[in-house]
């Protein structure tokens, strides 16, 4: 004889099988089994829920067919392994950011106008307005700090201010045909093929070699006010060339990328 | 040395004393796994997970049940690892190598007499496969608790911990479980072993 649990009502099925398990209160308890004496049905799903439960219970009970224990490297190499995406990311960020720094350097390598137009295009928000009239200031200023506001006004102020000024600009002025244009950046581009391995053994000195065209230019004051300018203008932008800092910066995301590969890969997911 | 001594001291990083509390739990954690997941392989992934996610949590455990704690975290594992394999099926229970579960150990009801002949002990075999198969039928939120009371035979309240759930909870769960399984099994019935059947005439 059998009958179907499912057509039982809810609490019913819950008392009854709560009544296996020992787990009804005792006033629950002796209610059901008041109803259990008068209720054939409520019986006879009694017996089917036993059955049910024996054979349920009776299933042969699993063994761990291994060893679960952890080893240091199961547990470390796991840990790690959370931050191997991150790690994927980075990587393909510092990709990308070489490869669009190469195809720049290409470009403006190829355009050739690597005095006026390559610093404009390349410069960060906040150096692309500073970087043309400051780093002209740079030329001049150095024997005239008391008229910054002279500095401002682009290359064509730039005579007057100079006749103003004293022997330092004049022979400063004298260089100007040559230097003004290419101060920015082609001036440095020739120091660079001299001081190149300088820079990139150093990079963190790249404060000071920008200014060294400036001490060619201008006599000895020059130097000292220059590189003291620098540090208040607030960033290597201004005093140093494009042309350095787009090397720098490729050195940089090289390196930067040779560590994130090495990093990514010894951090893959093994097995 | 004491469990309590071990989870201090797993606590501590000490992954000895961890891998003593592996070893006395393993077989609970896989047994879960495997009835809940009903797929040796993913019962090894499941386990295996398991045991590296309480590694880590250990710091948080606040004492109580270290089973039932345990516990909770198993049946997480089995969550993820159904949803992984619904992301990425893998190879159909019936294609899995049947020698991936050598490990049954044979208990109570099944057990087979030294008298039984090889008839019986064929039944018994089909018997525990059919209700393997109604296991793997229930919903999973019922068939995690009937695992936890029928086939590891917690108690209600360790079973609550568990799943993080109310006592009325696995009391409703489960009673429901167990109806479905009957209705399941009504049609194996006449493979009930001989004491069962003979239970059901009962009064």
């Amino acid at each position: 004889m059998t009958s179907n649990l499912q057509h039982l009502p809810r609490r019913d099925l819950e008392r009854l099988s709560a009544y296996l398990d020992g787990e009804l209160s005792s006033r629950e308890r002796e209610s059901l089994e008041a109803r259990l004496t008068e209720e054939p049905r409520l019986r006879s799903a009694l017996s089917e829920l036993r059955s049910t439960v024996s054979m349920i219970r009776g299933l042969p009970a699993a063994r761990a067919p291994r060893n679960y224990t952890l080893t240091p490297e199961v547990a470390g190499i796991r840990e790690q392994s959370r931050g191997y995406p991150i790690l994927q990311f980075a990587t393909a960020i510092a990709a990308i950011a070489f490869l669009v720094v190469i195809g720049f350097d290409a470009l403006s390598a190829q355009i050739g106008g690597l005095g006026a137009g390559a610093p404009q295009a390349f410069a960060p928000s906040a150096l692309e307005e500073v970087a043309p009239t400051e780093a002209l200031r740079l030329l001049e200023a150095p024997a005239e700090e008391e008229a910054p506001e002279e500095a401002a006004p682009p290359a064509g102020a730039m005579d007057a201010a100079n006749g103003e000024e004293g022997i330092a600009i004049q022979e400063h002025a004298e260089e100007e045909p040559e230097t003004e244009e290419l101060a920015e950046a082609e001036a440095p581009a020739e120091e660079e093929a001299a001081a190149a391995e300088e820079y990139r053994a150093a990079p963190t000195a790249s404060l000071t070699p920008a200014p060294a065209p400036t001490a060619t230019a201008v006599p000895s004051p020059a130097p000292t006010v220059a590189v003291a300018t620098l540090p208040a203008d607030g960033g290597p932008g201004p005093g140093m060339a494009p042309r350095t800092l787009l090397r720098l910066t490729e050195i940089g995301l090289a390196a930067l990328l040779i560590a994130l590969s090495v990093a990514t890969y010894r951090m893959r997911p093994r097995g | 040395m004491d469990e309590e001594a071990l989870i201090q001291m797993a606590k501590g990083g000490d992954l000895t004393a961890f891998n003593r509390l592996v070893l006395a739990y393993q077989d609970q954690v896989y047994g879960v796994a495997l009835r809940v997941l009903g797929e040796p392989a993913a019962a090894d992934d499941a386990a295996q997970e398991a045991f590296i996610s309480a590694y880590k949590a250990i710091g948080k455990f606040r004492g109580g049940s270290f089973r039932g704690w345990l516990m909770r975290i198993v049946t997480n594992a089995c969550y993820d690892e159904l949803r992984r394999r619904k992301r990425r099926p893998q190879i159909p229970l019936e294609e899995l190598n049947p020698l991936d579960e050598p490990e049954e150990v044979d208990s109570s009801g099944f057990l087979p007499s030294s008298e039984e002949g090889p008839e019986e002990a064929a039944d018994r075999a089909e018997l525990a496969e059919a209700l393997k198969e109604c296991l793997r039928r229930l919903p999973l939120d019922f068939r995690v608790v009937v695992v936890l009371v029928d086939v590891q035979g917690y108690a209600y309240k360790e079973a609550a911990e568990s799943i993080r759930k109310p006592l009325g909870t696995v009391k409703s769960r489960l009673a429901r479980a167990r109806a479905q399984l009957q209705e399941c099994l009504q049609g194996y019935r006449e493979l009930l072993p001989l004491e069962l059947r003979l239970e059901n005439e009962g009064p």
